[in-house]
């Protein structure tokens, strides 16, 4: 009997977990191979990305080794066997330092596995390390972190956008097949767009956030970045569903969201609200040509772009900051009163805000999201999907960053946080000077396999998921 | 557009004396430790949030039934 064909490990750097998971299961390629090439591209090109806090080399090996072990007597444990990935360092580790990119839990071995882990270890994903972020999810790219803020692999001179910026990092840099981000106002999909991926923010109770450090209870949502769309559904099967230790984890059946990935958008109705993306008249105009393109695409597959309100989604940005702000500072109160010099100049700045935020004013913003979910749940009953760029800007060069530069553009990213609904950022082009543009599909509570075929007719029809930064080039590796 | 959630008031910009002794008021009755230095960083942020909860405010309108996890099922008068 022959052999089976081999492939390199390094020639599958940038192939979908599919296409990895078919060269383990043909023989062509181990999950030790794919995690020992995993490993050393971390070594050569993460002293310049930054994307890891922590590699878990010894820990992958085991359960590379293991993988292997299992799928040699049979035992199948689906796409995701013996494939390398990454956590944002929020999610709990079990023995593993998780510090959320901050000193205040520098010292931190948490005693379990955050579910959403527990289901990928499940899953027979293999765990490289920790990836780092914005501190506490709040932060911006600091110069005073305990660890060095992330770049973008596109250029390593931009911010990669955040707070999952280290897991947008390394997914687009080929250091890891897929990693698990947060999002409480954008943040897996604006790391998603500025580096030129695959983010999905589930509803609200999709993914169990048990053991994830929070930022904003209510607003905060766990999810995957991968670099197809089909990825991302792999990685949210993965780890959607109940949980009895997270009770707002939704009991709502998991569908297989691969199932409908290529059923098309012929037929749907995709709402785009106009005056939400001239909003304040600051939008780039790379990022507002690739949009106009992108519903010109879903348009030729078979879809109709029909204008809808924006008051709603306009508003949903001071709802979602008062109430990030009041809950993040509710958690972190005896922090910033203890050892406040263990935060970072940008995080602590931010969380003190919610010191000044009155219950009546956190009450008030609570019931502008209830009325914003039935203004968004009537625009749903005239569409099937709502289309936005996912950023108004491409990502900004890190020198000189102005944290308050975010709040003279418009945001459409936050609202959908409010709102509880899923949300998908898909690569849509890159400006003139390289930089990746993303386009966000947004849906009614539980249309994760909506936005995941919308995101998939897209991305079948466009060659942006094909491009690859190559930042040990930028970075003179 | 008018009461778009990040553009402050004009006048806003930079902080003054009096919004630097109120924050550092406020901050002594929550507890919270903050220096003149910090509370003159914080002026300008406290300033929009207290502008995004005017404009939260005029979304829910005038009445003052609950909303979110409470939903009242008759209409309360306004006090």
């Amino acid at each position: 009997m022959a052999d089976p064909p081999t492939v390199s490990a390094e020639s599958l750097r940038f192939a979908p977990i599919a296409t990895a998971a078919a060269a383990i299961r043909s023989g062509a390629v181990s999950p030790t191979e794919l995690t020992e090439a995993a490993l050393a591209r971390i070594t050569a090109v993460d002293p310049v990305l930054h994307s890891f806090v922590l590699v878990t080399a010894d820990l992958a090996r085991a359960q590379a080794a293991r993988a292997e072990e299992e799928l040699a007597v049979g035992v199948d444990r689906g796409p995701l066997h013996g494939i390398p990935v990454g956590l944002k360092d929020l999610y709990a580790t079990k023995g593993i330092r998780t510090t959320a990119h901050s000193r205040v839990l520098i010292d931190w071995i948490p005693g379990e596995d955050a579910s959403a882990v527990v289901r990928l270890r499940e899953a027979g994903a293999v765990l490289l390390g920790k990836h780092g972020m914005a501190e506490f999810a709040f932060g911006g790219p600091a110069s005073d972190g305990v660890f060095p803020a992330p770049r973008n692999p596109w250029n390593l001179e931009h911010e990669p956008g955040g707070s999952s910026s280290g897991s947008g990092a390394s997914v687009a840099a080929g250091l890891c097949f897929g990693a698990l981000g947060s999002d409480t106002g954008g943040s897996i999909r604006k790391p998603a767009s500025h580096c030129g991926i695959v983010g999905l923010k589930p509803t609200w109770g999709r993914v169990s956030r048990y053991g994830v450090v929070p930022l904003a209870w209510s607003l905060d949502h766990a999810g995957p970045l991968a670099r197809t769309v089909d990825d991302a559904a792999i990685l949210l099967g993965a780890i959607a569903g109940p949980d009895p230790r997270d009770p707002s984890a939704s009991g709502e059946p998991v569908p297989n969201y691969r199932a409908g990935l290529e059923h098309g958008v012929r037929g749907l109705r995709l709402g785009v609200a106009w005056d939400w993306v001239h909003e304040m008249g600051t939008i780039d105009p790379d990022v507002l040509a690739a949009f106009e393109a992108a519903l010109g695409v879903l348009e030729a597959e078979g879809a109709e772009v029909v204008p809808i309100p924006s008051a709603a989604l306009i508003a949903g940005r001071s709802t979602n900051t008062l109430i990030i702000t009041a809950e993040a500072y509710a958690y972190h109160e005896a922090g910033l009163r203890e050892h406040p010099e263990r935060y970072g100049r940008s995080v602590r700045g931010r969380f003190r805000g919610g010191a000044f935020i009155g219950a009546a004013d956190y009450l008030a913003a609570n019931r502008a999201r209830t009325v914003l979910r039935a203004q968004v749940r009537e625009i749903l009953e005239g569409v099937d999907v709502i289309a936005s760029p996912t950023c108004a800007r491409p990502p900004e060069p890190l020198a000189g960053l102005d944290p308050d530069a975010r709040f003279r553009e418009p945001s459409f990213v936050n609202p959908y946080n409010v709102l509880g609904t899923p949300a998908i950022s898909v690569p849509c082009g890159f400006t003139s000077t390289g930089l990746p543009i993303g386009l966000q599909i947004a849906a009614g509570p539980f249309e994760e396999s909506l936005v995941l075929r919308v995101a998939r007719a897209y991305e079948r029809a466009t060659p942006w998921h094909d491009r690859h930064p190559s930042p040990e080039r930028d970075g003179g590796i | 557009m008018a009461g778009t959630p990040a553009q402050m008031p004009a006048g806003v910009g930079a902080a003054d004396a009096t919004g630097v002794a109120d924050l550092l008021a406020r901050a002594a009755a929550a507890g919270l430790p903050l220096s003149e230095d910090e509370a003159r960083g914080l002026v300008t942020s406290v300033r929009r949030l207290d502008a995004m909860a005017d404009e939260v405010r005029a979304l829910i309108g005038p009445s003052v039934e609950p909303s979110g996890p409470v939903v009242a099922p008759w209409r309360t008068p306004r006090p």
